[in-house]
């Protein structure tokens, strides 16, 4: 048996931070990559200007360094606003850095799968005098699922494990928690280990999931046996 | 007061209102090309109008710009005596979408939404174009697939069904919205030759009903037979028009001529 060595409770408040982040981030990534892609499809150039800086620039940095700039960017920016030094919670900031993250891969995924719905399907409902929330609500968001989920998919993962980034700006998540106790215990390797096999936990949960999403999705798309 | 109501009524125009559809000088270019030269047309009541035409003639870009999938360049519409289209000038889409929904439009490829069954396809629209309640729509939409012969077939999935079965699906989807036109582009060009038959028969049967339909076909004899109108298109205008049975009697104009030729060459009636 594992001699966990008093750390196993910090450990499991460790995982379950990681995992509030992961899904907090997840959820408000999404929205920000829906709301991107849209942008991206914009009648207006400016906002298509926006979307593409936007994801050129949050794709071409490491995602280290943007915790970091938005960390201590955030931390001065609420200082100048209430005038006097403000600590920016760091599960806040993580949250809000993995959100622009995420949201900047899911904006090329989205974009890529709404154009992936035959235009037909779209004349059909604008030829039944759809309108246009309708016809995104019935037709467009409910295709367009199939093709993301792949690329979403791949993109939780990375989120998953790119919230152990997130322990530099002292966020107490599970990567934060191993830490300490494999520093105080003076014995990394199983602490490591541990933790380790908790991500590939998580991202095992994850697949299951992502496969049965991915069926309930092609719904009407496989042909019957 | 008096004078009011007259004038109301001297504003009303009764005649006008009851023609489904008419327009005028309609034009629609793309980029540098001009793929409708100014057509005019007015389908009455029961009217049954076939438009015929070789490929690239315009036939299918006329039906699209009727509701709107492609903005006219220039001309004017009236849907059910509604001005839904002044030179150049389009709606709100609140009144694109109105005008929308009082024609059926019948796609070659049939586009039902391949994410919802052949029932749910059917009642979407008339839930949330014309505020019908789920249970009236649902029974409005079993009757007409117990019309196009469907019935059975309800709860399948589009890509479970022959190209046929889609098709009568798709004149089920445009029907329950019960609009004042039907408009089938090319209703049957994408079917294989066996299932043509089942699909022509249901469009025979709306025509027999009385309903106002345009219908672009390259099937001459169903043409010929089911229609009351027929037009043929060449490069954007109308070449020739008339009745079915003096037109492919006695075509006038060469180009006509030339194309029935080739169409029975193909060995077509």
């Amino acid at each position: 048996m594992i001699d966990l060595q008093g750390f196993g409770d910090q450990i499991a408040v460790g995982a379950f931070t990681t995992l509030r982040t992961a899904f907090a981030s997840l959820a408000l990534g999404v929205c920000v990559g829906l709301c991107g892609a849209l942008a991206k499809r914009s009648r207006m150039r400016i906002i298509r200007r926006l979307a593409d800086c936007y994801t050129t620039i949050v794709r071409g940095v490491p995602e280290l360094l943007i915790i970091l700039i938005l960390y201590f960017g955030g931390t001065v920016a609420m200082t100048t606003l209430f005038g006097h030094y403000v600590e920016v919670d760091a599960f806040a900031a993580g949250v809000f850095a993995l959100t622009i993250v995420f949201g900047a891969y899911a904006t090329e995924v989205f974009r890529a799968a709404i154009q992936a719905v035959p235009s037909g399907q779209i004349e059909a409902a604008q030829a039944l005098g759809l309108s246009k929330f309708c016809m995104w609500r019935l037709v467009i968001l409910p295709q367009m699922w199939r093709h993301a989920l792949p690329g979403l998919g791949n993109l939780w993962l990375t989120l998953l494990k790119d919230t152990a980034l997130i322990s530099v700006v002292g966020l107490e998540d599970l990567m934060r928690k191993t830490s300490i106790a494999a520093g105080s215990t003076h014995d990394p390797l199983t602490f490591y280990s541990i933790a380790a096999g908790l991500y590939l936990f998580f991202t095992s949960i994850s697949l299951v999931g992502l496969t049965w999403l991915e069926r309930c999705a092609e719904r009407g798309v496989r042909f019957a046996k | 007061m008096l004078t009011q109501s007259e004038n109301s009524q001297f504003q009303t125009v009764p005649s006008e209102s009851r023609i489904p559809l008419r327009v005028k000088n309609l034009k629609k270019r793309f980029g540098r090309l001009d793929v409708l030269k100014g057509i005019s047309m007015t389908a009455q009541s029961g009217d049954v109008i076939s438009i015929l035409g070789s490929s690239g003639s315009g036939k299918s870009t006329f039906l699209r710009c009727l509701n709107l999938l492609e903005e006219p360049t220039d001309g004017e519409i009236w849907i059910a005596g509604r001005h839904v289209k002044a030179r150049g000038r389009l709606g709100s889409p609140r009144e694109v979408n109105a005008l929308r929904a009082k024609l059926g439009m019948v796609f070659q490829h049939f586009n039902l939404w391949s994410c919802k069954t052949v029932l749910e396809n059917i009642i979407e629209a008339p839930i949330h174009v014309l505020g019908i309640a789920k249970q009236e729509a649902c029974l409005r939409a079993e009757e007409l697939l117990l019309k196009v012969g469907l019935a059975d077939k309800r709860h399948d999935y589009p890509a479970h069904l022959s190209g046929g079965q889609q098709q009568r699906a798709a004149i089920a989807r445009a029907l329950a919205m019960e609009p004042e036109i039907l408009l089938f582009d090319e209703p049957t060009s994408a079917l294989d030759p066996e299932l043509v038959g089942e699909v022509l028969k249901v469009i025979r049967s709306l025509a027999d009903e009385g309903r106002t339909m345009l219908i672009v076909t390259h099937e001459l004899a169903f043409a010929r037979q089911v229609s009351n109108h027929v037009v043929f298109f060449h490069q954007g205008q109308v070449e020739e028009e008339g009745h079915p049975d003096e037109l492919f009697r006695r075509p006038t104009s060469p180009r006509f001529k030339q194309f029935l030729s080739a169409q029975i060459g193909e060995g077509c009636p």
